[in-house]
């Protein structure tokens, strides 16, 4: 199987790294705030616009950036825990909040997919919208104090719709932040967006077909036609229906690796989205499963210096031509 | 409501009645005729034939009456036929041997590549790289039918000769398909490039015949019989997998019926890998109210028809003949 056609353009930002030095480094315990910085820098790098920011000093939903430095993501205690909060977004893709809410070690996303984040004034409460959508669940897990350089990636249309951020530690994959557009050649759906943000520590969000497509742990977020929240799935290709229980995979050639045994390329499988109890909603563009046996960073066409996609857990991204880094 | 677009032109005979001889086996021989007649007349041509008198493989058909059907045991003058689609490939050939005493049973061979050769009055020809998908076994459930009645059969046949299929149905259920494929997107290399598949039995074709632990679909991989799921999409519920087909009968939000594109995932050792689609072809939805003839859309113009598991093009009305 020869590789896709993209159907969007990206710009890329990847194989950032956020360098963990020695054992008691003050980079250990702030790199979680770190991280959280990294999404911000990137995603206005490559021109998703500030909606709004709270550095627990000053708030303001007025498209004014406060973190200009890491150490602008914090907590404090004034009156109440303060966290620090940043809104992103665009008319388009509507706006998206992510913070920190227990120390440095657990965080929550919220997505309003019409933009309609509202602000009380209060330092120590986060804004918040009536359609919004939290792309989180309880207690989670937000990069570690693991010592070891975190690598992140970025890659943003060229609408500005819509973009994955990735996030590895010591080749694990513990962050993939996504806000995505789902299509249909028909769909009667206006912001027919989406959203998924599964983060852990020492666990491979990406790495089996348990979280994104299932329909019990880190659904993926929706707001029907009519304003309706739904808790969707990621979908694709499956070869038995009940006797094998697990999604579709492929086979080992060699150690631990995986292709086509007929084509020597490794298949590109397109992902759905569906929620159950409504049905398929459409396809998520430029965006494949793949086989839990491909080894994390691998990139394709296999042995290929154009390196035109990323094999990121079972997802494969479209990339850059450039070697990834995943630790 | 919104349906699929086809990617191909069709010949779809529908809702084609064969009406019940009073006799089971007359009934049988009549299906074959017909639908032999109905393959040639669709850009297959006979290769060689066999009627248990006259045999010759140099493209002579000598099965032009029931009569000249004549079913028993392998080694004795029987009745066979090889039919070729050289739009599959060049030399792609479906021999059809009529070698079986019982006579609701039948034996279906392909040759993807080469073709076959070296026939007689009692034994079929063979091929170098044929593979055997029926085997002296019932075709289209006919060892259940033991009284005569209407025999519904459907074609549909592809203007550019790479698809062409057959269900039948009788007594109120479907009962069977044959398939004879080159599927689009197969990979160059892939040389053989075609997938078939005999289905016989009480509401078939069934999508657990496609996908479940032996799938039916058949098809020879680089020189090696191999086996192929017919995939779609599913999701995970709970433990094991769903196929999106066990929605509702439409999305609730899109309107769009579940209808599920089908890939080729080749399941054989050594061969495994995806090899392609299906063209105009998908999962329906799994309720068994609709499996016998449900028409889409709803209301308005048929424009596809579910038998079984499976939807296809559909241009034969509403009133879906089902026996």
């Amino acid at each position: 199987m020869s590789t896709p056609t993209l159907e969007n353009s990206w710009t890329f930002s990847v194989n950032n790294r956020i360098v963990i030095p020695y054992t008691n480094s003050p980079a250990v315990t702030n790199k979680a705030r770190q991280l959280m910085f990294a999404i911000k820098y990137g995603l206005k790098n490559a021109g998703i616009d500030v909606i709004g920011s709270s550095d627990t000093y000053t708030a303001g939903i007025d498209n004014v950036d406060r973190w200009t430095t890491w150490s602008n993501v914090l907590e404090r205690y004034s009156g109440g825990w303060c966290y620090s909060w940043m809104i992103m977004g665009n008319a388009t893709m509507g706006h998206f909040l992510f913070t920190f809410v227990s120390g440095y070690t657990q965080w929550d996303v919220y997505y309003s997919p019409q933009g309609i984040f509202t602000w009380n004034g209060q330092l120590y409460t986060r804004p918040s919208a009536t359609d919004e959508l939290r792309l989180t669940i309880a207690n989670q897990y937000f990069s570690t104090n693991n010592v070891a350089d975190v690598v992140w990636h970025l890659m943003v249309d060229s609408t500005k719709t819509r973009f994955r951020f990735i996030a590895q530690e010591t080749g694990v994959n513990v962050l993939c932040f996504v806000i995505d557009k789902f299509n249909n050649d028909d769909m009667i759906w206006p912001r027919a967006y989406c959203g998924f943000s599964p983060s852990w520590y020492n666990v491979d969000i990406l790495g089996s077909y348990n979280y994104l497509f299932s329909s019990t742990s880190w659904s993926t977020k929706t707001r029907s036609p009519t304003n309706v929240a739904l808790s969707g799935q990621l979908s694709t290709n499956v070869e038995n229906t009940t006797l094998l229980g697990t999604p579709q995979q492929f086979y080992l050639i060699g150690e631990n690796s995986c292709t086509n045994e007929v084509t020597g390329e490794c298949d590109f499988l397109k992902i759905g989205y569906t929620v159950p109890g409504v049905g398929r909603c459409g396809y998520i563009q430029d965006l494949w499963a793949s086989s839990t046996y491909v080894p994390n960073g691998t990139t394709f066409p296999i042995n290929d210096t154009k390196r035109r996609f990323v094999q990121f857990g079972v997802l494969i991204f479209p990339w850059n031509g450039s070697v990834p880094q995943i630790a | 409501m919104t349906l699929p677009l086809l990617e191909k032109t069709w010949t779809i005979s529908g809702n084609q009645v064969l009406t019940g001889s009073g006799n089971v086996v007359t009934d049988r021989k009549a299906l074959f005729l017909t639908l032999k007649n109905k393959f040639v007349t669709s850009a297959w041509t006979v290769s060689g034939s066999c009627n248990a008198t006259s045999s010759s493989g140099n493209g002579v058909d000598h099965i032009q009456t029931i009569a000249n059907i004549v079913n028993t045991t392998d080694g004795t003058a029987h009745s066979w036929i090889v039919l070729q689609q050289s739009q599959i490939s060049p030399k792609f050939q479906v021999c059809f041997d009529f070698s079986s005493p019982t006579q609701s049973s039948m034996t279906i061979v392909v040759s993807p590549v080469s073709g076959f050769s070296g026939s007689s009055l009692t034994r079929r020809p063979t091929a170098v790289d044929e593979y055997l998908i029926l085997s002296n076994s019932t075709w289209f459930d006919f060892a259940n039918y033991t009284s005569s009645s209407d025999i519904i059969y459907n074609t549909w046949f592809s203007s550019d000769g790479m698809s062409n299929r057959v269900i039948t149905l009788w007594n109120n259920n479907s009962r069977g398909m044959w398939m004879f494929e080159r599927p689009p997107d197969a990979p160059a290399a892939w040389r053989e490039k075609s997938v078939f598949v005999a289905l016989s039995g009480l509401g078939e074709p069934k999508s657990g015949s496609f996908l479940f632990n032996v799938p039916k679909l058949l098809g020879n991989v680089n020189e090696l019989n191999s086996v192929f799921f017919m995939t779609a999409e599913g999701t995970r519920q709970g433990p094991v997998n769903t196929m999106l087909s066990t929605y509702t009968l439409t999305s609730s939000i899109t309107g769009k019926y579940p209808l599920l594109p089908l890939t080729l995932f080749c399941g054989t050792a050594n061969r495994r890998g995806v090899l392609g689609r299906v063209a105009d072809m998908w999962y329906g939805p799994s309720l068994s109210t609709l499996m016998t003839g449900t028409t889409f859309p709803e209301s308005g113009s048929a424009e596809f028809v579910q038998f079984g598991h499976i939807v296809q093009s559909w241009d034969a009305g509403r009133n879906v003949r089902i026996g």
